[in-house]
């Protein structure tokens, strides 16, 4: 379950299940839809299979990943969405002070 | 390899804990004897039956601990009964607590509908549709599973047992109109 609230507290991993609700897509098509780079993108991937909020699968040259959240994990990001929750932001600007 | 130790660990305690408590039972009511002792066989055969016959093991062992939880329940009121834990006005304590048990468990086993992916494909035109029908169904029924938990905590049981089936009812209405829509839209 850590691994679920680790997953679901930065925005980012957010918006890709918020695409992912929509229908399943190709790595290359979710990366293009943000400003990151591909690594940073495959890293928030790798996150959110780890917590098991994603199923990938390979189809020829493309990796194509599908929703995978109970009802409880949509739940919980509805929540994370409604207060803001951006622990990413946060551990940034600690590190800023100290 | 872990997880599949968790569940079978599981589902040994919880079918332990089913035959102590029938066990227990026929020598506390021994004029019930063979009733308490059919209860204490039926699992573990059933569970061995089902292990030899089927492959997916944490399934198997995932649904003998649901059903073990169900059986163990209204024998528990029935020890504390006839410990006199429980007076005879509370007759309907073990109705009350396996209507709400079996809330909770139709809240559970809608829990992860979404995740049933198998029907799913990704490659398909319409995955986002069956996509989406998985989640209606999961959230439907894990909002009437806790209705129904809910209505027999707090209604009286002769009422719950009649109310609690209307959120069930309702889910199950919802879930065939919303299974039916896109076959209606492809005939017209």
């Amino acid at each position: 379950m850590s691994n679920v609230f680790k997953a679901i507290a930065d925005p980012t991993r957010r918006q890709v299940l918020a695409l992912l609700r929509e229908r399943p897509m190709s790595a290359g098509d979710l990366a293009a839809a943000f400003d990151h780079s591909k690594p940073t993108m495959s890293a928030h991937f790798a996150v959110l299979r780890e917590a098991g909020l994603i199923d990938a699968s390979r189809h020829g040259k493309s990796i194509i990943y599908r929703l995978r959240m109970s009802v409880l994990e949509e739940a919980l990001m509805g929540l994370a969405e409604t207060v803001g929750l951006d622990l990413g932001a946060a551990a940034e600007r600690k590190g800023e002070i100290s | 390899m872990t997880n599949g130790r968790n569940i079978l660990a599981m589902a040994l305690i919880a079918v332990a804990s089913t035959e102590a408590l029938a066990i227990w039972l026929a020598f506390l009511v021994p004029d019930r004897r063979e009733v308490w002792l059919v209860a204490a066989l039926t699992m573990p055969l059933l569970w061995g039956g089902a292990e030899v016959m089927r492959r997916d093991k944490d399934s198997i062992r995932r649904s003998v601990t649901v059903a073990a939880m169900l059986v163990a329940l209204p024998l528990a009121v029935f020890v504390a009964r006839a410990q006199g834990l429980i007076g005879v006005e509370d007759a309907a304590l073990g109705v009350r607590l396996l209507g709400i048990a079996t809330g909770l468990i139709i809240a559970a086993y809608g829990n992860v509908i979404p995740r049933k992916l198998v029907c799913v494909d990704p490659m398909s035109p319409d995955a986002g549709r069956k996509q989406a029908l998985l989640r209606f169904c999961g959230w439907l029924f894990v909002l009437a599973g806790l209705a129904n938990a809910a209505i027999w905590a707090m209604a009286p049981v002769k009422q719950a047992a009649f109310w609690s089936m209307v959120p069930l009812a309702g889910a199950l209405i919802m879930v065939a109109m919303r299974f039916a829509r896109p076959a209606a839209r492809r005939q017209a």
